[in-house]
């Protein structure tokens, strides 16, 4: 297993506020990496400091470096849109577009050139394979996608993150609005997609990263405490921080 | 503040320390009855050798049920996994005694036999017990990792009884056989204490004592 992600000396502030403090990591590739911590620890800042989506937001100052197979995405003239095809985000609520299901998939596609529904229909098939939704889609593409269910949404938005071919998914809380079963679905969806993808995940279900991550991240106001393999960290956590947080005796 | 999980760990203890009683109970009145030849003590043994698989149901049972209810990490996870397998060494305990207690039953009158080293060999191993015990309620990884030391010493006191009985003719037969089993169940009953010691270490730093 080779890094895929590298983040050195990482440090992003919004305005006089500190999220993310002095973080360094390497993230291995065709791995789930699990981000924990509790609320406002800075897991979301971090993840969205590995494609720059930080940039969006007005404030913020980001130091240090995030090298994507060595290379520093923060370096003056990184290709910012295709750091972004490589490295794709899904969101905690289900966002498709107000689109059919097939134009959701074919979005990001279109935006980077591909025009011909020749080209499209194989990409959108495959999307929407790899998202484990296409037996359930293929029959109604042209349909709306918000006639989908929750569970159904959100593994559209996970095809249409596939669909331009990134190299790491980022899935910032993607089943905190589903039920069990749609859980369940986009859990084994994450299994399955490592062997083709370097998939990160923020979760506050600690079950939920013990069940579906190979290594696991703790995060706490802004640091991070501890890193290792997620058994490791679970079972036998090194700092006494990790330890109070997974057994509930914090604060 | 406590915790939910909190509740369900104490009554795990109390199991465990309930068992740890009952368990020490019948080894030392195995003992007891091989010093004495009680030919009535195998019946009683039984029933606490029972009680024991019992408890240690109870409390597999209990742990999967808090398990199930908090899907608990980090320490707490390592003590209920470490519950699990005390219970099972307490209730092995129990096992053993009854085979100990069973011994003069088959072989008969064993009143001439010589069982002075067995029975000190015995002694230790009760200690044993008492030590694992007092390193689980105390959370004592330093005292458990005492325990290897001491199974040590009866594992080569178990060696020198067979070999002796090996080279020396004229004890009879019955009786050779009588401390050999005895022995052979004490050194076992060691192998556990041994064992609680390492579930100790682990739940109260994570690593293992390696035991073989």
């Amino acid at each position: 297993m080779k890094d895929k992600l590298e983040a050195k000396d990482l440090s992003v502030s919004f305005g006089t506020v500190q999220a993310v403090k002095h973080v360094s990591c390497s993230l291995r590739s065709n791995v789930i990496t699990a981000i924990i911590g509790p609320s406002g620890c800075g897991k979301s800042t971090l993840i969205k400091s590995f494609n720059r989506l930080n940039d969006l937001v007005e404030g913020a100052r980001t130091t240090g470096a995030v090298l994507l197979d060595g290379e520093d995405v923060y370096a003056n003239g990184f290709n910012v849109v295709e750091l972004r095809r490589r490295v794709g985000m899904v969101f905690q609520k289900p966002n498709p577009f107000p689109k059919s299901i097939y134009d959701n998939v074919a979005y990001g596609p279109r935006i980077h050139g591909t025009k011909a529904k020749a080209e499209l229909d194989p990409i959108v098939e495959t999307s929407l394979k790899q998202a484990a939704l296409w037996d359930e889609v293929s029959d109604r593409l042209t349909a709306s996608a918000f006639d989908l269910s929750g569970g159904q949404q959100q593994r559209l938005c996970i095809a249409r993150a596939l669909a331009v071919q990134p190299e790491i998914l980022l899935m910032d809380e993607p089943c905190s609005a589903l039920d069990p079963l749609a859980t369940a679905r986009i859990e084994q969806l994450m299994v399955d997609l490592k062997r083709e993808y370097t998939v990160v995940i923020v979760t506050h279900n600690m079950q939920q990263a013990a069940r579906v991550s190979d290594f696991t991240a703790f995060l706490y106001l802004g640091e991070l405490i501890e890193y290792g393999p997620t058994r490791q960290v679970f079972e036998r956590p090194t700092a006494e921080l990790t330890e109070n947080y997974l057994t509930g005796r914090f604060g | 503040m406590p915790r939910l999980i909190d509740l369900g760990l104490e009554k795990l203890t109390s199991m465990i320390v309930d068992m740890a009683g009952l368990a020490q109970k019948a080894v030392m009145n195995a003992i007891t009855a091989y010093q004495q030849q009680d030919g009535m003590s195998s019946v009683k043994i039984l029933h606490l050798s029972e009680q024991l698989r019992l408890l240690r149901e109870e409390t597999s049972g209990l742990a999967i049920e808090i398990l199930a209810r908090y899907q608990p990490l980090a320490s707490d996870l390592r003590f209920i996994k470490s519950c699990i397998d005390i219970a099972y060494d307490l209730a092995r305990f129990g096992r053993y005694a009854y085979d100990i207690a069973l011994t003069p039953d088959w072989l008969g009158d064993l009143s001439h036999c010589d069982f002075t080293v067995p029975l000190e060999m015995a002694q230790k191993a009760v200690a044993m017990i008492t030590k694992s015990m007092t390193a689980f309620r105390t959370r004592d990884a330093a005292l458990a990792k005492t325990l290897p030391l001491d199974d040590d010493i009866i594992d080569q006191e178990y060696k020198d009884v067979v070999i002796r009985l090996l080279q020396n003719g004229e004890i009879p037969r019955e009786c050779a056989i009588a401390v050999t089993l005895l022995v052979r169940h004490i050194e076992r009953i060691a192998d556990h204490a041994c064992y609680i010691a390492d579930a100790v270490v682990y739940f109260v730093e994570g690593e293992r004592l390696g035991l073989h």
